[in-house]
């Protein structure tokens, strides 16, 4: 486990002093509790918690958290809970490392979904890959031959990467981009 | 490992987080936030630039990373600030001068007062004089000389939690990267992360920018798939192509820690006690313009012990202890890097992240500490200093990993930003990010005529302002909630009554002016960054899956 806890303190500290108390601040206006939308959020806060928020048309919903593979199919439902039609609830999780979602069950409507997340293993990997290959050999792999220097699950990973690279489907490093790998670092 | 007089036997790299959040009111003279920046300038910012100059006119050879956030440069580069510094500055000068004949009795506080008005008088002929009230050009004509500018996110945006809306980070981060450009001329090789916020796929959208390298905390790294065989003593490659340098504890430690760390020395001086508290209020109330008590920047007293009684501050023996510390921070880290070394097959680099406001502002002594350590550095050659961007230059080939999702701060993770006092903001922030999307699909495959360009442009800047991590920050806290909340529904206000406005094409020219004039960073600004991410997927997907388990042990378990 990181320990930036103990480090942060000061910082924290000293932050907190940071900021001034400041005389007749005006009332701010308030924000809509709603947006007329149907949707269910959920956001990673730590490896054990998630985070639920959503609006439905429905009064009387069911939020149901659940277990599911990265598809975002459904393994396994660990809560059920009644909730308003807008809220937000905070859910811990049994499994780090491991993909959730959460659903919104409706009296006369389809559930509503949330996207699956996935949580931080929070503990170190047990998993080792004792060869690596360089950020220039990963930029040349559409080049040269593939799956060398490397370990097959990373060499299949890549593999599949710079096809799609090539086939314009990746984002990251579509063509044009590709140079900034090469390019020299400015001198020092 | 075998060591050569050509090369070093390890590095250590300092890297320092420069940020405020965008605290310019157009519209008040005197305002409590500005004093945030005030006191940055005067105690942090102006000291490290001579610190740095003092190393270039001595010929100390020097690497050092340092970010400075969008929200920060643009306050540093705003004419209507520097004017009111200078005000400031001399309001704290006439103080001085006033406290030193106040008290003449006491050669003491006379003495400090007199150290006070000295150092006010410097910071004044330093920024309008040496500097020409021009930090940001002061810091980029350093870049030569050995400090590596590192871009960051556009107004210290809390990434992770905005990963629902991917168009709102990549947002974020490009406009971040393309302030940088025009603000220091070049394209940052490095970009600092706001809170040390790392979310397994952002790092695409940085490698789409030209990014080379990010900093994570150790447990980005460290519990990143597979095991990082180096820990946080090599950087690692996303499988993005980003590096990450991970955060050393023991560096950060001594330095960060209350208990531990140097800056809780009882010789250092003590930051919170403040003549602005402490005098009566008749004779400290002309130099607090906004009526309220609040710091001076005259602080007479030293830490002494955990209670609260304060003796006076000694600042030769403040210096003494400063250079003792430099020393021992060096020594420390050599034979860290010493142990590290025996253990690795290559050069270990020690990377040691601050928040740059802590040298100076709140370790009063922090800018002599680094001017200490840096030369110490210079005088030895098992240990050098670097930067990033100047160590992945040299070592260019470095293992593959996925790094997992992280934060410094409390329990590193998201929950300084993501608990029960702020999260009600991510439903309206996510809200508002899908407007923006919704706004810069709609208007962005054409150029919209100028006002209609304007009002997307400032409502992007609205978004951005109110996307700021000190906002949810401050209000975990519980310093000044008030404020941070008014910032936030404010900006979200104002970016629905512009988006409002383009959707009805009844556009109030002069409340966009308005607007533009009184929340004008990110000048450049184009709506269309917003742009839906089509066809955008992140690369960072787990390597898990595809990985066999080993049944040894790696090195850095051992």
């Amino acid at each position: 486990m990181n320990d930036s806890n103990q480090p942060q303190q000061l910082s924290d500290a000293a932050d907190t002093g940071r900021f001034l108390q400041v005389p007749d601040v005006p009332q701010p206006k308030p924000l809509p509790d709603a947006y007329g939308v149907d949707r269910l959020t959920l956001l990673v806060r730590d490896p054990h918690c998630i985070f639920a928020f959503w609006e439905t048309f429905e009064t009387e919903c069911t939020l149901e958290i659940c277990r599911t593979d990265e598809s975002g199919a459904l393994l396994e439902i660990l809560g059920s809970h009644p909730v308003p039609s807008v809220g937000s609830f905070y859910a811990w999780v049994p499994v780090a490392g491991a993909h959730y979602g959460a659903r919104l069950l409706r009296r006369g409507a389809s559930a509503l979904w949330s996207r699956s997340v996935f949580t931080p293993t929070g503990r170190p990997s047990d998993l080792e890959d004792p060869r690596w290959m360089s950020i220039r050999a990963l930029s040349e792999w559409d080049t040269v031959v593939p799956a060398t220097g490397t370990s097959p699950g990373l060499a299949a990973r890549s593999v599949t990467r710079w096809s799609e690279v090539n086939a314009g489907n990746s984002f990251s490093l579509q063509q044009p981009r590709r140079d900034l790998f090469n390019k020299e670092l400015p001198t020092a | 490992m075998m060591t050569t007089s050509e090369q070093p036997r390890g590095y250590l790299c300092l890297v320092l987080h420069a940020h405020l959040p965008f605290v310019r009111h157009v519209d008040a003279k005197h305002r409590l936030e500005e004093v945030w920046l005030h006191e940055a300038i005067t105690d942090t910012y102006l000291p490290l630039l001579d610190v740095m100059n003092g190393w270039v006119r001595d010929g100390v050879p020097f690497a050092l990373a340092m970010s400075v956030t969008p929200p920060l440069a643009a306050m540093l580069a705003d004419p209507l600030l520097q004017e009111r510094y200078v005000l400031h500055l001399e309001r704290s000068i006439a103080l001085s001068e006033r406290q030193m004949h106040q008290n003449a009795h006491d050669p003491r506080i006379a003495h400090l007062a007199a150290m006070y008005r000295a150092r006010f008088l410097h910071a004044k002929e330093s920024f309008t004089g040496t500097y020409g009230c021009d930090i940001l050009g002061a810091l980029r004509r350093l870049t030569p000389h050995g400090l590596e500018l590192m871009a960051s996110a556009a107004t210290h945006g809390f990434l992770p939690l905005m990963e629902p809306v991917t168009s709102a980070v990549r947002a974020q981060i490009r406009a971040g990267v393309e302030q940088h450009r025009a603000v220091f001329g070049e394209q940052p090789v490095g970009f600092w992360l706001p809170e040390c916020g790392f979310f397994p796929g952002h790092d695409g959208y940085l490698v789409e920018e030209g990014i080379r390298y990010t900093i994570g905390d150790t447990h980005a790294l460290m519990h990143g798939t597979p095991r990082p065989r180096y820990a946080v003593y090599a950087p690692v490659y996303t499988p993005a192509g980003l590096a990450v340098f991970g955060r050393d504890v023991e560096s950060s430690k001594q330095v960060w820690s209350a208990s531990e760390g140097y800056p809780g020395d009882y010789d250092y001086r003590e930051f919170y006690r403040d003549a602005g508290y402490d005098l009566p209020w008749e004779e400290v109330a002309p130099y607090l313009p906004c009526g309220v008590r609040s710091d001076t920047g005259l602080k007479y007293y030293r830490i002494t012990g955990p209670g609260d009684h304060k003796e006076v501050y000694d600042p030769e023996r403040a210096a003494w202890k400063v250079r003792t510390h430099a020393d021992n921070f060096v020594f420390n880290r050599i034979h860290q890097m010493r142990y590290i070394a025996e253990h690795m097959d290559r050069a270990p680099v020690i990377l040691s992240p601050y928040d740059a406001e802590l040298f100076g502002h709140w370790w009063f002594e922090g800018p002599a500490f680094l001017d200490g350590v840096m030369r110490a550095l210079s005088n030895q050659k098992e240990l050098v200093a670097t930067t990033p961007g100047r160590f992945l230059k040299r070592y260019a080939t470095h293992q593959v990993v996925d790094v997992s999702q992280s934060t410094w701060g409390y329990k590193g993770y998201s929950e300084v930003w993501l608990e029960g006092a702020n999260d009600w903001v991510y439903r309206h922030l996510h809200e508002a990010g899908r407007t923006m999307e919704n706004l810069a699909g709609t208007f962005g495959a054409e150029d919209p005529e100028p006002l209609t360009r304007r009002a997307l442009n400032q409502a992007a800047r609205e978004l951005f302002l109110a996307q700021s991590s000190d906002w949810a920050f401050i209000m975990k806290t519980g310093t000044v909630v008030e404020y941070a909340v008014r910032r936030t529904q404010d900006h979200l206000h104002n970016f629905y009554e512009l988006a409002h406005a383009v959707r009805t094409g009844e556009i109030d020219a002069h409340k966009v002016a308005a607007l533009e004039h009184t929340h004008n960073l990110l000048p450049h600004v184009d709506f269309r960054m917003f742009l839906p991410s089509e066809g955008v997927r992140p690369w960072s997907a787990s390597l898990t899956r595809e990985l066999a388990p080993m049944a040894t042990a790696s090195p850095a378990s051992r």
